[in-house]
């Protein structure tokens, strides 16, 4: 019938244009296609950057651990032999170790400190933005430069910690010595990303919804009844995400290692990233080793993650 | 003063323009007379022979932080280079100590730099590969030789393989002992007590003082380097044998020369490992906090000058077998990528002529590598201690292995050793572990 009034070139007694249902599917697929190709050209260049820096190092680095030899003078295969050598390595057993001890005291301190801030700083209501300044400003000091301040803190003869010491009548401490150096790296690690995740919670804070909290407050509900069974259930997610980043990065330190102590005294703070860095760079036929340990260390932290998930995952269903 | 150098100027400009001295030799003679490079830079311009072939080019050094003014004592030595050549630039770009060595190998690589200073550990290594250029041609050409003949430690350079890569620029000592003689002389002892263990660890025990004072200072403390191989070498042993299939580490005596050091941090004479870093510690010997110092001689730049005490430089202790200080070769190496290898070549001769090499390692608290430094000038600003120290280390002079692997080794070996000093693990663990490095670095 609609078609029976239609005019010639498609237009309808109204004078519309009307399109037939093949033509109609012809113009759709073409307006899709070109919406797909605008997201594709916006995502290209992420994607680009994503296979050169990421894909394409990771495969080398699979490539490279099936071998042995140097960058620069050439290397031969040795199929998994990097592997099977990797347990009885000298070093090997004190670099997981070191890796994992710093892990477990940088990761819950920075997120009960953050939290802790993040508390404090959403219930300032004057000045917040300068309070919350001057705790992200650690974040945006580059390791290798808060290494070199914490440096100056934990000197021995003038460091700030020292003349504390001494003001209390107390002898200097070798804050850098074999058994202290791994918690100072840890509290320098705590020192420069509580600020981050503090953001992150106050964020989220104050996004919480008031009523909740005026509903348990006229309930008869205390400051901690509040924060257990509110705040932190409704920060979950968050939560969530940050124990798990922060984890992963936990497991990577290295540049304030490097500067700070140098992996030292001895083996001291010798961390996994350390190593691979020393075998890479300090050796001369090891980029294989190294390139082994890379790709332990990235199954290990997907494990990790995994576990995390699972646990975090469970604790929500319970919701 | 000022005529008596223009009479001079005079005289040496006609005598160049007569041919009757070389240009090398024109310039070298008016920057020893006292004219200021710039104004040398522009006689040598102004009155060049039309025949005279020039050098053009850019050259881009890395060298190492040898003291505060490393890079002002490389333009010094560059002004008297363009004195003679004006169309070739410099850039002098510092790696650092502790990533020497990986700074070097990624530059190379990439071509980012023409000259290296290099130290004589990683000299096994870079002769193994290709990185480097081969001198051999230029150092042996006949129309060196007699120049080849003024510089020192061609046997050692040579042994390492048919390839000459550098030119040497400095002795060094890594492991000096520098001690503050007027705390030894409080503690009742004179410059002998470094002649028996027994005398050391007590001299040392009296120096101390809980705190405020050690009497065994260790300098080179975090990353380390050659403080436990010298150890090792006076125990009789080495990181390989001599015919280098097998380690030559886990000996009875090395366990027990491992021991006794680790004895200093236990009863509190040495400070805990991570108390003074390698730039810290010269600072706190020259303020009295160490007895003695075990550092490098790079450091008696750093001291104050004049240090507040009267102070020595000796040797270390005998080992069980034999009394070493460990020292190695420091040398300018020639990037192969690099494109005109002629220029670097002339570069490279000028930065260790006499003059340079004494001037250099006047100023870097080092010995210079060349027979003809001492009458070119070296000693004016050296520590005087440098020059009365320098026959005793010759004595008891050791070097480095000859295999590839070598500095490899002393990075893992030195950091494993300090987990034995820092109490963390036996004497016998931390050397057999080392005996397990070496295995694994080398493949046996």
């Amino acid at each position: 019938m609609t078609d029976a009034v239609m005019t010639e070139g498609g237009r309808n007694a109204a004078g519309r244009l009307r399109l037939s249902p093949a033509e109609h599917r012809r113009l759709a697929r073409k307006a899709r296609l070109r919406r797909e190709l605008t997201g594709w050209m916006f995502l290209g260049p992420m994607f680009l950057c994503f296979v050169l820096f990421l894909v394409v190092p990771v495969c080398g680095t699979v490539w490279w651990s099936l071998r042995t030899g140097n960058i620069a003078s050439g290397t031969s295969f040795v199929g998994l032999q990097n592997f099977y050598d990797l347990p009885g390595v000298v070093g090997a057993g004190s670099a997981i170790a070191n890796t994992l001890i710093f892990a477990a005291i940088s990761v819950p301190l920075i997120l009960v400190g953050a939290l802790g801030v993040a508390l404090i700083l959403a219930k300032i209501r004057h000045g917040g933005s300068i309070y919350r300044f001057l705790v992200y400003f650690p974040v945006l000091v580059p390791g290798v430069v808060a290494a070199l301040i914490w440096l100056f803190l934990t000197n021995v003869d003038f460091g700030l910690f020292n003349n504390v010491m001494k003001a209390f009548g107390a002898y200097p401490v070798t804050w850098l010595g074999a058994d202290s150096a791994l918690g100072v790296l840890a509290v320098l690690d705590v020192w420069r990303n509580i600020g981050y995740w503090a953001m992150f919670f106050v964020a989220a804070i104050i996004g919480l919804p008031t009523e909740l909290y005026q509903a348990a407050e006229l309930d008869g509900a205390s400051t901690w009844a509040r924060f257990r069974y509110l705040t932190l259930p409704l920060l979950r997610r968050i939560i969530f995400f940050a124990v798990i980043v922060s984890t992963i990065w936990g497991l990577q330190v290295f540049d304030t290692a490097l500067v700070l102590t140098n992996g030292g005294p001895g083996t001291a703070t010798t961390t996994v990233i350390y190593r691979v860095w020393l075998y890479v760079f300090a050796s001369n036929n090891k980029v294989g080793f190294a390139s082994a340990i890379s790709l332990v260390l990235i199954l290990v932290i997907l494990a990790l993650t995994l576990v995390q998930m699972r646990l975090l995952r469970d604790r929500r269903g319970i919701d | 003063m000022n005529r008596n150098i223009d009479r001079k100027t005079r005289a040496l400009a006609d005598a160049y323009r007569a041919g009757k001295v070389s240009r090398r030799t024109f310039v070298m003679r008016l920057l020893a007379a006292g004219v200021s490079a710039p104004i040398v830079a522009g006689l040598a311009r102004e009155i060049r022979p039309a025949e005279a072939a020039d050098l053009k080019g850019k050259v881009r050094f890395l060298v190492g932080p040898w003291s505060d003014g490393e890079v002002d004592h490389h333009k010094h030595i560059a002004e008297g280079f363009n004195a003679l050549h004006p169309d070739v630039e410099f850039d002098f770009r510092l790696y650092q100590w502790d990533t020497a060595s990986q700074e070097i190998n990624t530059s190379v690589v990439q071509g980012a730099h023409d000259i290296y200073m290099t130290t004589e550990s990683s000299y096994p290594d870079y002769e193994s590969g290709n990185n480097f250029a081969d001198l051999s041609a230029r150092i042996n050409d006949p129309a060196f030789a007699a120049e080849k003949a003024k510089y020192l430690y061609w046997d050692r350079t040579q042994s390492y393989g048919p390839k000459i890569l550098g030119l040497p620029i400095s002795w060094h000592v890594e492991d000096a002992l520098f001690v503050n003689m007027d705390m030894v002389a409080a503690a009742g002892y004179d410059e002998t007590f470094v002649d028996k263990w027994e005398t050391f660890h007590d001299c040392c025990a009296k120096m101390t003082k809980k705190g405020s004072s050690y009497g065994a200072g260790f300098g080179i403390q975090i990353g380390g380097y050659g403080e436990w191989y010298q150890v090792l070498r006076s125990a009789g042993g080495s990181y390989l044998t001599d015919d280098k299939k097998a380690p030559n580490v886990n000996l009875p005596n090395v366990v027990a020369a491992t021991e006794r050091m680790a004895q200093l941090f236990k009863d509190g004479i040495a400070p805990p490992l991570g108390t003074y870093s390698y730039d810290a510690a010269p600072a706190a010997f020259a303020a009295g906090k160490l007895g003695t110092l075990t550092i490098d001689l790079a450091a008696t730049t750093a001291l104050p000058n004049p240090v507040p005490f009267k102070w020595k430089l000796l040797p270390h202790p005998p080992g069980p077998v034999s009394q070493v200080n460990f020292n190695d070769v420091t040398y300018y190496m020639v990037n192969a990528k690099s494109s005109d290898q002629d220029l670097m070549w002339e570069v490279t001769k000028w930065w260790t002529t006499g003059e340079n090499d004494a001037y250099w390692a006047d100023n870097s608290g080092t010995y210079p590598a060349r027979t003809d430094a001492a009458e070119k000038g070296y000693g004016k600003n050296a520590a005087p201690q440098l020059a009365e120290a320098l026959p005793t280390y010759e004595k008891h002079a050791v070097g480095l292995e000859n295999f590839s692997q070598w500095s490899d080794v002393e990075n893992q070996a030195e950091a494993e050793i300090q987990n034995c000093y820092a109490g963390k693990e036996s004497a016998q663990d931390a050397v057999a572990n080392v005996e397990k490095i070496v295995k694994h670095a080398v493949g046996i």
